[in-house]
């Protein structure tokens, strides 16, 4: 019955949407449907056409307690077990017949090759991490498979279908910079000012307010970059959680015990949890390792050996950063205060975070920047992170379900031979002028410029041959900005020279020297190709001596594909790959609707606004729908975050 | 009652709320996200009058074991539900809702109802409106789902961002740019909004020439609706996919005179019902996804609630919300 597949399926979509995302690579779902007879009508009689599926699902997760609440596939009893094993099970219970085959696996692993993609009828993606995302469309696209890819972002959400030569790829238009973290990142290995504010808020509401185990801030030793073995991750995921239990019930009831006594809260979170991680060596094989802090080894700094660069002395006291002596006694008097506050309230009584509370935003000030400090960032002023504080934005659980649903949607009509009814469709937060919450749109064809799914896939970056180094073009052009997991780059010259190889340690000496020291110079063209990916190439280089500052390279085209100047959200984007990036100016969710508002109201001429750019991608749909919304929040909800948080 | 909560993230503390049947459509799906989202809730949930689990039911529900069958369908998804969220207090309830006296109801913060006649829906709404109740209900035929709210008179905060400009104007020297990329200062906006009956949504008229312009805005799914509850009522049963022939000939006739009695044209809902046969688990995620967030939404008495009629049509992919109520046609 496909009215029971579509029950499977519906747990498969749902499944990743987990809440400890593990740093990536992520996991997306696939379903090999259909063999077997679908008949006419199929479309319309789902549940009465017999039709025999087979899903398969890999997810790279072990449950954590805190899926449990929202991930109704597990329960207590499964903590600790691989995700796509138990959903299995899960789903099997109600529904005996249902042929799925659960992967403990990571998508990216190079087993999962074109030729594997290539028995599924179709891929359904839900991950969370870019890398991940990008990786499995370019799978799709070498396989010709069509691929259904999602994501959320508290109230707001997105589906759409991708379909090679037909549909925009995922990859057609640049996005902004990712925004969501995984779990791992806030507890383990922060490397933004944003990772120790999260986590920050989070230690608020462990000690004082409601404690939730989607908001732990241990060290997570369940970490699979920690132990690549998927098996030893999942033998890690159960001791810590055994134990975890135990923490997790007495993070609140250890500091009442010791009566909130800051010096050791900060003994514990600043110096042992710090030094705990550092047992996790495999983190700190890239990572400058954190630096753990002593209580009484600041006590005794002189103010001004810590002193940290001031940016604005001359301004407000909010804008000053202050030094870790200054921030050590400001997190032990915030805990007084909040404590007594706490104890006012009587017994089992919680605080609300509240960015407008003085002692609450004291706490997260001291207690972001401490941590900031110890993984060795620029600390904030109290200003930048109140800004930044009050923009996270959860994960809904409802949300999630809409976009279940909405994926299986645009599944059975992939099944039933009907992609051209696919639309993209988006999740307001509230109905737009034409009423509607959920609002569909054509699929836009691909960018014939993508430098993913066209059909000669070319590009060109701007950058210094004489500064550049391989091993630079290689991690951050190659494989960070291009997302190629295993390249081969040669150079266009005839001769075909080699540069980078896939093949471990066959062009490592090349890794330091400079580009030009290859005869690379302007207009040079580099062939770049993974096997994997089945994906070619073609980059031309642009030799530039005036880049901006900080910049190595820069992609031409970058800015122009974009429809950068439909996105409202895009710029409001706190960009937390750069310390010293300017906050958030907390343009709320709100506006980001309005905006969708009043590109949909295209009828509606008092309302008709000033964005051209999205005007001329509106198109006419067979019901009369006009599609302008599309381009405007393809940014927002964009990576998948069940349990991560995004800031907008 | 809710809690209001001043963060951006609202947890549901304490809310007893009641979902009526188990139906296919039922909360087994609007439960699971009602539930989760209500983390922290300390009441109880109740799900009574649930009929027996037939062989359909153990296909698409996940909170009814393949073993389950011909057992009450509330005591039988219990454990699964309780296993959402232990702080929740399940109870199950095999009664029939239809036998309940109006005191049951008022122990209740949330009534929701699927799969009930449209007499048992206007019937407990009329109750719920009464003690202040808030009322919704949600069903799922085929592609085609909706929910109705009646949340009575409602008070809600809703949180606006002012832009508020730069506050250290004058403080000059340092870093001017900065300073204006203030906190924008959110304000809690305490709000009121008056839903009506669903007798009353259920009974506009149509005749008016506000509501002739009105209607051709209007989804037709609104009507459509008003069929299909008139099946229900009739038939005692959803149109069946074992009786597809017949179903559908008796839809297109309740179309006739369901639309003729609300004075307007035959051809608002077209020949085919085929798109109306038989649950689907994707519509049930989808308006049970809403429903969930609307209930949490009632209960925490923050944002602007959906008033009050969503209409979801699962072949287009869109999602309406009509407000259907008196004054809006007169």
């Amino acid at each position: 019955m496909l009215g029971a597949a579509t029950g499977v399926l519906l747990e498969a979509a749902r499944l990743p949407r987990s809440k400890e995302t593990r740093s990536p690579p992520r996991l997306p779902y696939r379903a090999r449907m259909l063999k077997g007879c679908v008949e006419p009508g199929f479309a319309s009689f789902p549940s009465f056409v017999p039709v025999s599926c087979r899903v398969d699902s890999i997810d790279l997760d072990t449950i954590d307690v805190s899926n449990l609440n929202r991930q109704f596939l597990f329960q207590k009893k499964h903590v600790g077990r691989s995700k796509a094993q138990v959903a299995k099970e899960s789903v099997l219970q109600f529904h005996p017949q249902a042929n799925i085959i659960a992967y403990h696996d990571s998508i990216m692993n190079p087993d999962y090759n074109v030729e594997f993609f290539r028995q599924f009828t179709l891929v359904m993606n839900a991950l969370d991490n870019r890398a991940a995302r990008n990786h499995v469309n370019r799978m799709c696209l070498a396989a010709d498979v069509p691929l259904i890819e999602s994501g959320t972002a508290g109230y707001l959400g997105q589906v759409t279908v991708i379909k090679k030569g037909v549909t925009e790829c995922y990859e057609c238009h640049p996005k902004p910079t990712q925004k969501t973290f995984p779990g791992c990142t806030i507890r383990n290995t922060p490397s933004e000012p944003i990772h120790c504010i999260v986590w920050a808020k989070y230690l608020f509401n462990q000690l004082f307010g409601e404690e939730d185990a989607d908001q732990e801030v241990s060290p997570d030793r369940a970490d699979p970059e920690a132990a690549w073995e998927p098996a030893e991750a999942e033998a890690r995921a159960r001791a810590s959680n055994e134990d975890g239990d135990i923490k997790r019930v007495s993070t609140k009831e250890w500091a009442k015990s010791t009566g909130y006594d800051a010096v050791k809260l900060f003994t514990k979170l600043f110096k042992d949890d710090i030094r705990y991680l550092l047992t996790m060596d495999k983190l700190w094989r890239k990572r400058k390792p954190p630096i753990p802090l002593d209580w009484n080894e600041i006590q005794s700094q002189d103010n001004s050996t810590f002193n940290q660069q001031n940016e604005s002395p001359l301004g407000l006291k909010d804008q000053q950063v202050l030094d870790v002596k200054s921030y050590a006694h400001l997190f032990a008097k915030s805990i007084e205060t909040l404590r007594v506050q706490l104890a006012e309230k009587g017994d089992g009584a919680e605080l609300v975070w509240d960015k407008d509370d003085s002692s609450a935003m004291d706490f997260v000030t001291s207690a972001a920047n401490l941590r900031m400090h110890i993984f060795s960032m620029n600390m904030k002023s109290r200003f930048d992170i109140k800004s930044m504080a009050g923009n996270i934005i959860p994960a809904i659980a409802t949300t999630n379900a809409i976009i279940a649903g909405l994926i299986v949607l645009e599944g059975l009509k992939i099944l039933s031979g009907k992609i051209e009814q696919c639309r993209a469709i988006f999740l307001n937060k509230q109905p737009n002028p034409k009423k509607k919450l959920l609002v569909p749109c054509a699929l836009d064809p691909p960018n014939p410029n993508c430098y993913v799914c066209a059909s000669k896939p070319e590009v060109t970056v701007k950058l210094n041959v004489h500064k550049v180094t391989v091993l630079t073009l290689q991690d951050k052009i190659v494989k960070e900005k291009f997302n190629m997991v295993a390249p081969d780059v040669q150079i266009e010259d005839g001769k075909g020279t080699i540069l980078i190889s896939s093949e471990e340690g066959e062009t490592e000496a090349n890794n330091h020297k400079k580009l030009s020291e290859f005869g690379i110079r302007n207009g040079t063209r580099l062939q770049a190709d993974d096997f994997l990916q089945d994906y070619t190439l073609l980059i031309n280089v642009l030799h530039s001596e005036d880049l901006a500052k900080d910049l190595e390279f820069e992609v031409v085209g970058d800015e122009i594909i974009g429809p950068k100047s439909s996105e409202q959200p895009t710029r409001n984007i706190t960009n937390g790959s750069d310390d010293g990036a300017q906050p958030s100016t907390s343009t709320a969710q709100d506006e980001d609707d309005e905006d969708v508002l009043i590109v949909e109201t295209e009828e509606d001429p008092s309302k008709n606004a000033d964005d051209t750019e999205a005007k001329n991608r509106k198109r006419k749909l067979d019901d009369k729908e006009y599609t302008g919304a599309k381009r405007m929040r393809s940014e927002l909800p964009d990576d998948k975050q069940d349990d991560v948080i995004a800031l907008d | 009652m809710g809690r209001l909560s001043t963060s951006a993230e609202c947890y549901l503390h304490v809310g007893d709320c009641l979902t009526v049947n188990l139906c296919p459509n039922g909360p087994p799906r609007f439960a699971p996200g009602a539930l989760p989202a209500s983390a922290g809730a300390r009441r109880p949930a109740r799900c009574p009058r649930a009929p027996q689990v037939c062989p359909d039911d153990a296909h698409g529900q996940f909170l009814l074991p393949a073993s389950s069958l011909g057992k009450n369908r509330a005591e039988a998804s219990l454990e699964r539900v309780q296993d959402l969220n232990p702080m929740v207090d399940v109870k199950a309830d095999p009664g029939d809702v239809e036998q309940k006296p109006e005191e049951f109801f008022t122990r209740f913060d949330v009534v929701c109802l699927t799969c009930c006649t449209q007499e048992v829906l206007l019937k407990v709404d009329q109750i719920c409106n009464k003690y202040g109740i808030k009322f919704f209900t949600g069903d799922v035929f085929g592609y085609h789902g909706y929910m109705f709210a009646n949340l009575g008179e409602h008070e809600f905060v809703e949180e606006k961002t002012k832009a508020t400009k730069a506050s250290q104007e004058g403080q000059g020297g340092s870093d001017p740019k900065k300073a204006k990329l203030d906190l924008a200062e959110t304000t809690l906006v305490k709000k009121h909004i008056h839903f009506c009956l669903l007798k009353d949504a259920l009974t506009l008229s149509w005749s008016t020439e506000g509501a002739k312009t009105a209607l051709k805005r209007t989804a037709p799914d609104y009507f459509l609706l008003q069929v299909l509850l008139k099946f229900r009522t009739e038939k005692g049963r959803d149109p069946s996919p074992q009786s597809y022939m017949d179903d559908a000939e008796v839809l297109r006739q309740m179309r006739t005179d369901v639309l003729a009695s609300l004075g307007v044209g035959t051809d608002l809902i077209a020949d085919d019902f085929a798109s109306c046969f038989s649950e689907m688990a994707p519509v049930c995620a989808v308006v049970g996804g809403v429903l969930s967030q609307e209930a949490v939404k009632a209960l925490s008495q923050r944002d602007p609630p959906l008033n009050n009629f969503f209409f979801f049509n699962g072949i287009k992919g869109s999602g309406v919300v009509e407000c259907l109520a008196p004054n809006l046609t007169s």
